[in-house]
């Protein structure tokens, strides 16, 4: 049984369709990232596996439940961490959390020791008397994250939960994730921070313009774009002169001119490099600068929509 | 029906955090009692504090031989400042000597002193305009020396009185040719003594028991706007009112507040139904409105001692008070798309339904019958009804109809509002 399934989701505004058709699954215990740009049609998906809207058509699950014909069972398995700071700020942290805590039933000693056990988790037992309002956007998150863990829900839903704050409680909260990810909670995870992404995902699905246009592991997405990697380089000569020079490199696919650079694709960067020196060097001419880049997720997008992820 | 509770608490809370929320709901109608009370507390408290009025007294009044009078007369005036029923607000000390009196005035420990001169009987029979009662006074004081003079020039009218009323006697019986005992002069003399004494005391004291018997009556248009105390109760009905409706609209908009906090979308996520988070709301309005009719009855009745009628009438009022305002601020806010707009219509709204339903123009009688007939299409009207018949001590069944009006009200606001808000929730965008 997977923990959440999605098929065929639509969603039409009047004429605009803001879901045109998306199926992907999650299995129970991983997490997958749904990535894509600002509105993509990522918070439209979030919104239908938390109930908050009907689908046009499609089927939603969430360990085996309909979302349309079983609310109730479907969002006791959730806990959702909205992409806005959904909290009452002038409640403290500890009010707050019992407040949702007793939203989600929790009564009496377990309301008070699972408030307790997630004030820690979120690390901030020291100011849960403090009145959210005075919290920082980290801070605000991290409460925002503990309401969604109160009632250790089996699968969560996070949507885009590190936007707008600092490092520090960006690398605090990713930390959090991975670690009840081990305790074998699964996460869905949307966010247009590919490192994020990159970093958290066992799959990842790519989503633009209310369409699934990639699905797979890190690698798996890589290898659409084939795993070469862009070298960027600047040089004293004309790039007449050198190009000839560095095509009978070993290991050069591909060369190009681009606005007084040359591009390389490469399959090691590690490996060229010392030889596009030397040629260079032979040709009375030296190299003055050298851009590697990797391949990425950026780079899946733009392979797949022509456009760059955060544009 | 924990979780309702727990909304409720909540929102409860929430609201009690609220500045502008408690200044609106509680602070502002307790400074509007309190603006009230000072402004016509003078003239609706009838028992006015008086400090105590420190008087001495130096009586070295004799009865001159063979005088008509049982006792000196300044042995009456000396009973009147330590009668035992003006020692509430009269507190007199004997001193022996003109001097030492004098000397207790310029200590200040009394306001007052009055003396007596020795011969004062003997020189108030004979006719002597020497025959002085003297008043040493602090000059600081005003009110002191007021009262003692009043008290002083109504005793010595009375002498007066006596002696007029004895020499026209003993003249008459004369010009006539007739002859007079003089033991029969005394009981007269006595007897108009005894009763000049009792009509001072008596009026004084319990004008309903004196023998001369003044009696006011207020003119035909006070009459018919009623004494400020009775006014007073109307007042304060028309502004709780006012506030209560207010005070609805303004709970329930925090159900905007969590839309726009988010909140709202968090709840909905959860393993809830939406009636019970709808219903968790409207018990915190319910619960605000309450205290706050509980809290500006409990304060005018101090402040302006009002009789909010029997426990039953007022029960009733209020909860159709409550009932109404929550319902029409549940409809009202189900249409309003944000707390920025919520602000300027409730303001608007409210303030319109507060003035047609009479809420401003309840005090003002040539008003009233042309309000009476507009209030009724307006909830507030017909709170205001429920109220006056409280208020005026009306029967129950003249306090139930009112009622089942507001409650028809507010059940028909509230559906409405719950139908808007389902249709609005059940399409609910991120």
């Amino acid at each position: 049984m997977y923990a959440i399934q999605v098929a065929n989701l639509k969603k039409n505004y009047g004429s605009f369709s803001a879901l045109k058709g998306i199926s992907f699954v999650v299995e129970q215990g991983e997490i997958l990232s749904l990535l894509g740009p600002n509105g993509a049609g990522k918070s439209t998906t979030i919104s239908i596996l938390c109930g908050l809207i009907q689908p046009t058509s499609g089927e939603v699950t969430i360990l085996g439940h309909s979302v349309q014909n079983e609310p109730m069972e479907t969002r006791a398995a959730l806990g959702v961490v909205p992409q806005e700071i959904a909290l009452y700020p002038d409640l403290s942290a500890r009010e707050n959390l019992n407040f949702w805590a007793a939203m989600y039933g929790l009564r009496g000693a377990t309301r008070k020791q699972r408030v307790d056990e997630t004030l820690e988790i979120i690390g901030l037992t020291d100011r849960q008397k403090d009145k959210v309002s005075k919290f920082s956007g980290g801070m605000k998150r991290r409460v925002n994250l503990g309401v969604a863990l109160l009632h250790r829900p089996p699968v969560v839903i996070m949507d885009e939960p590190t936007v707008g704050i600092d490092p520090q409680s960006r690398r605090y909260i990713l930390e959090n994730i991975k670690q009840l990810n081990k305790q074998g909670m699964t996460v869905l995870y949307t966010t247009h921070y590919m490192e994020e992404a990159e970093e958290l995902s066992d799959h990842i699905a790519i989503i633009d313009n209310g369409m699934l246009i990639a699905y797979g592991t890190h690698r798996e997405l890589i290898r659409l774009v084939g795993e070469q990697t862009r070298i960027d380089l600047t040089v004293t000569l004309e790039p007449e002169k050198v190009i000839p020079a560095w095509k009978q490199v070993e290991g050069i696919s591909q060369i190009d001119r681009t606005d007084g650079r040359i591009s390389v694709l490469a399959t090691d960067s590690n490996r060229v490099l010392p030889y596009l020196f030397e040629a260079t060097a032979r040709l009375g001419g030296r190299i003055t600068s050298v851009d590697i880049l990797e391949p990425n997720l950026e780079a899946v997008f733009l392979h797949l929509t022509g456009k760059a992820l955060r544009d | 029906m924990i979780i309702i509770l727990a909304i409720a608490v909540k929102d409860l809370l929430r609201s009690l955090r609220n500045t502008f929320f408690l200044g609106m709901a509680v602070v502002a109608p307790l400074l509007l009692t309190g603006l009230m009370y000072f402004a016509f507390s003078g003239m609706t408290r009838e028992k006015g504090e008086m400090p105590s009025l420190k008087v001495g007294v130096v009586n070295q009044d004799s009865l001159p031989p063979d005088s008509p009078l049982q006792e000196p007369l300044g042995n009456i005036i000396h009973s009147v400042f330590f009668d035992e029923s003006l020692r509430s607000w009269i507190s007199a000390s004997d001193y022996s000597s003109d001097s030492s009196a004098r000397q207790a005035v310029d200590r200040r420990e009394v306001g007052v002193a009055v003396i007596i001169p020795p011969d004062f009987s003997a020189g108030f029979l004979a006719g002597d305009p020497q025959a002085v009662v003297t008043l040493v006074q602090d000059p600081t004081l005003s009110l002191t020396p007021q009262v003692v003079h009043s008290i002083l020039v109504s005793l010595l009218d009375g002498f007066s009185g006596g002696r007029i009323a004895y020499q026209t006697f003993i003249d008459r019986r004369t010009a006539l040719g007739l002859t007079f005992e003089p033991t029969r002069i005394i009981s007269l003399l006595n007897d108009y003594q005894a009763w000049y004494i009792a009509f001072e005391r008596d009026l004084f004291h319990s004008p309903e028991q004196a023998a001369l018997r003044l009696q006011t009556q207020n003119s035909d248009a006070s009459q018919q706007s009623g004494n400020l105390a009775g006014l007073m109760k109307f007042v304060m009905a028309g502004q709780m009112i006012f506030f209560a409706f207010f005070t609805g609209g303004y709970a329930m908009m925090s159900i905007l507040q969590e839309q726009e906090e988010g909140t709202l979308a968090r709840l909905f996520s959860m393993p809830l139904r939406r009636i019970t988070i709808l219903t968790g709301k409207f018990l915190a309005v319910v619960l605000i409105v309450t205290l706050q009719g509980l809290i500006l009855m409990v304060a005018s009745h101090y402040a302006f001692q009002i009789d909010w009628g029997t426990p039953i009438s007022a029960l009733l009022a209020l909860s159709g008070q409550v009932v109404a305002s929550t319902g029409l601020g549940v409809m009202l806010i189900s249409f309003i798309r944000s707390t920025r707009q919520g602000g300027a219509v409730l303001g608007g709204v409210l303030a319109t339904l507060g003035m047609l339903g009479g809420l401003f123009t309840v005090a003002v009688p040539s008003a009233a019958k042309l309000f009476e007939q507009i209030s009724v299409v307006t909830p507030q009207g017909w709170v205001l009804a429920t109220w006056r018949a409280a208020l005026n001590g009306e029967p129950l069944s003249r306090v139930w109809i009112p009622f089942a009006v507001c409650l028809a009200f507010g059940l028909v606001t509230f559906g409405i509002g719950s139908a808007s808000f389902r249709h609005r929730f059940t399409q609910i965008a991120r």
